[in-house]
């Protein structure tokens, strides 16, 4: 799914797997209290959400291939 | 004869704001006719009861001035009373130099006390101070007379009495050591810093009225607060915590907090004054001053003027932020649409623009009007990937990427639908400011910060190039009535570090504060950046009576309990008391039936009241900013407060229902700050669910 919102507070991933709680976010600059929130609180909702940096490439081509295109939702 | 120097003393100052305003006109006369001359026969100034400085004279016939004879031809108004009681009880009073501070310190030992029938006293009551000795205290620095009452004390309501007559450092010292500080940590962080630089000759009395801990008004200062409107909201002696916050360089934007009446208004005006005299002299207004409301704006013009005279008005801008924003808008964009349309307008206009333009829409209007209203606008978003990039926090329904484009979609179709229609909404107006702004301000001071939206932020930020002493915000957020949500960090403005709180109510009675704290109970409210702030702390050192609880059957029963209570009070006819009412109807109806009782109510319309004297009446929302004496707040009941419009969005919407049935306690809250010595709360039928079982049942 593209543009994720997590929550009350909404909390945003590029793209997420919401059926495997595996989420892509955007980097933000160092420091920055909502970068810090938004992974706190995709990692307390039990979400693997990293930087598209973050994840290897073989990670992303698995996750696009396992979910056979319907991230595209 | 000869003239004579009279300066006032803080003490007296505040006896003198307690009087009606007949009689702060008469201390007024007095106050001249004795510096003209005070030996004249009409002001039968005698010493007494064989003290060779102790002196009092004659205001009016049932009112006489206390007076400290400092040398020569220089004497210290310290106080105002009844002439039965100064004549009868002088000896009551003590005045010395403190030791620690070098400054005069009046102080009236014996005042007529409350009384404590009724309360259940604890069985073996412990000194509060036990731990400290007689010496210890006053190398603190508190006032020596008061050290057998103060051994005497056993409850914090017993302090609260105390302190409300007790000099300043004594209050702070107390108040410390109450809170559980050490004696060592006292000393350092509260004595030490007022310690006089020189040595302290407890005889000279010339000597010590000149020193700043002497907290005495000069005669110009003086002259200005007894000729002022609104004398509380004058406070010429900041609190050594105020004036640490006022006097000092930033290194970047700054904010003072803090519950209502803790004087956060006459921090940002002593700033402006202090900040506009370290400029060069020098044409232009290199200061801005600004606030949201247009009446705030007007009045902190006045009190301005006042309190640094027109030198300093001179060199400062004070304008509300949207007028500002037209201005910068029209300046800058000359085909911009001119006719402004109020923000409360845009559903409507959202309905009306789905209808003809869009025809069959999946989207909901209100949905859509909030989006653009609260996150488009609300978070000054000027491009689609600004929206896509956006968090939507409490929009009570998500939404993934192909919906927000949907969604910019509408939002610029409608955009320019109102351009077409030479449409501009007041939001609106704030976005696209903000992108025109351009530096033209060396300091921005901005009052009641918590009602700017981001968009007005972002065009402040604009305005003033980041540095030293760049922005200085005061503000409250438990005051918040209009409901935008902004953290300032992301907007460029970082105050960690640089922001404080005043804890202190200078307005309120602790009565009424408790009673205001319970309305509030319950909801937390987010500081400026993020945080949560809470009122810890809060307190108030004035104290009065309880304030009253009473319901009635109908709204005309109402309506006479509210004459009641004016009568009551002996029909004040000066401004001096205030009706709030939570809707328009129900103001117009209190002024008729006022008129009809032969009083002369007076409208507080969007400008504020349009006359200073008869009593006010007025909405809600009317009374930000304002303060009186007495106030009643009438129909607060079931249906009206929170409005029941709102009810509309319980199933449909409730992040938005929490919003507003928010927004209106908070109204509440403010509303019933405004008091300054009592406040009755009427209701008709079921009181509103605000008023807690505690609070209508207090009183009959």
């Amino acid at each position: 799914m593209v543009g994720y919102e997590l929550g009350e507070q909404g909390w945003q991933a590029e793209i997420a797997w919401p059926d495997r709680l595996t989420a892509i976010v955007l980097s933000g600059s160092t420091g920055d209290p909502e970068t810090e929130d938004r992974d706190r609180a995709f990692g307390a909702a039990g979400w693997h959400a990293r930087t598209a940096r973050d994840w290897s490439a073989d990670d992303i081509a698995e996750l696009i291939e396992r979910t056979n295109g319907s991230a595209h939702g | 004869m000869s003239e004579a120097t009279l300066g006032v003393i803080d003490r007296a100052e505040k006896e003198i704001m307690k009087l009606s305003r007949t009689d702060i006109g008469a201390v007024y006369e007095f106050m001249h006719k004795f510096r003209n001359n005070p030996d004249q026969p009409g002001l039968d100034l005698k010493t007494l009861h064989g003290d060779t400085r102790l002196m009092a004279a004659r205001i009016k016939r049932d009112l006489r001035a206390l007076l400290l004879h400092l040398g020569q031809r220089e004497y210290l108004l310290v106080g105002v009373d009844r002439r039965s009681t100064v004549y009868e009880d002088l000896s009551r009073y003590a005045y010395q130099i403190n030791r620690v501070t070098g400054g005069i310190e009046v102080i009236d030992t014996q005042p007529v006390g409350d009384s404590i029938i009724g309360r259940v006293l604890p069985a073996a009551p412990v000194p509060l101070f036990a731990g400290f000795t007689d010496v210890q205290l006053v190398e603190l620095g508190v006032a020596e007379p008061l050290l057998p009452e103060i051994r005497g004390l056993t409850d914090e309501d017993g302090l609260m009495t105390l302190l409300d007559r007790a000099p300043q450092l004594t209050v702070d010292v107390l108040f410390a050591l109450f809170d559980g500080k050490t004696y060592e940590l006292v000393l350092e962080e509260i004595t030490t810093p007022v310690r006089s630089a020189e040595p302290v000759d407890v005889d000279d009395f010339e000597a010590a009225v000149r020193r700043p801990a002497s907290q005495v008004a000069t005669d110009d200062e003086a002259l200005k607060f007894m000729l002022a409107e609104s004398f509380q909201a004058w406070q010429i002696f900041l609190h050594p915590t105020q004036r640490r916050l006022v006097e000092r360089r930033y290194s970047g934007p700054a904010r003072v907090g803090g519950g209502p009446g803790t004087g956060k208004t006459i921090v940002a005006l002593h700033r402006v004054t202090y900040l506009a005299q370290q400029l060069p002299p020098g044409p232009g207004k290199p200061i801005l001053l600004t606030t949201f409301n247009r009446n705030l704006a007007a009045d902190l013009r006045i009190r301005l003027r006042a309190l640094g005279g027109e030198d300093v008005l001179a060199r400062v801008e004070v304008v509300n932020i949207d007028r500002l924003a037209a201005q910068v808008l029209s300046e800058g964009d000359e085909r911009a649409p001119k006719r402004k349309i109020d923000d409360g307008q845009v559903p409507q206009l959202w309905r009306r623009f789905l209808t003809a333009e869009v025809g069959d829409c999946p989207w909901d209007p209100d949905f859509l009007a909030a989006e653009w209203d609260q996150v488009i606008l609300g978070q000054a978003l000027v491009s689609r990937a600004a929206y896509f990039k956006a968090r939507r926090p409490f929009r009570g329904r998500n939404l993934t990427r192909p919906e927000r484009d949907q969604v910019w979609d509408l939002a610029e179709r409608f955009s320019r639908w109102l351009t077409a229609q030479d449409l501009i909404t007041w939001r609106q107006v704030a976005v696209r400011a903000a992108a025109l702004a351009v530096h033209r301000y060396q300091h921005v001071v901005v009052d009641e910060a918590q009602d700017l939206s981001a968009a007005h932020w972002r065009m402040l930020r604009a305005m003033v190039p980041a540095g030293t002493d760049d922005m200085f915000l005061t503000g409250d957020t438990h005051q918040r009535i209009y409901d935008n949500r902004v953290t300032l960090g992301s907007l460029g403005i970082n105050i960690r570090g640089r922001s404080s709180r005043l804890t202190l109510s200078y307005r309120t009675t602790r009565q009424i504060l408790a009673a205001a704290l319970e309305i509030m109970s319950g909801e937390v409210y987010d500081d400026l950046d993020g945080g949560q702030e809470d009122l810890a702390g809060y307190r108030s050192l004035l104290r009065g009576a309880q304030p009253a609880f009473r319901g009635a059957a109908t709204w005309a029963a109402e309506r006479d309990l509210i004459t009641e209570q004016i009568a009551a009070w002996g029909t004040p006819s000066d401004g001096s008391a205030a009706i709030c009412v939570p809707t328009r109807e129900l103001a117009a109806d209190v002024m008729a039936h006022l008129e009809a009782a032969g009083l002369s109510p007076v409208e507080i319309g969007p400008d504020g009241p349009k006359q200073t004297g008869g009593v006010h009446v007025g909405t809600m929302h009317r009374f930000k900013g304002l303060e009186y004496q007495q106030m009643i707040i009438a129909g607060v009941a079931d249906g009206l407060v929170p409005r029941r419009m709102i009810d509309r969005y319980r199933s449909g919407d409730p992040k938005r229902y929490e919003k507003e049935r928010q927004r209106d306690r908070s109204l509440l809250f403010v509303a019933a700050t405004r008091a300054r010595d009592e406040l009755a709360v009427l209701w008709h039928g079921t009181p509103s669910p605000f008023l807690t079982e505690r609070l209508t049942q207090a009183t009959g």
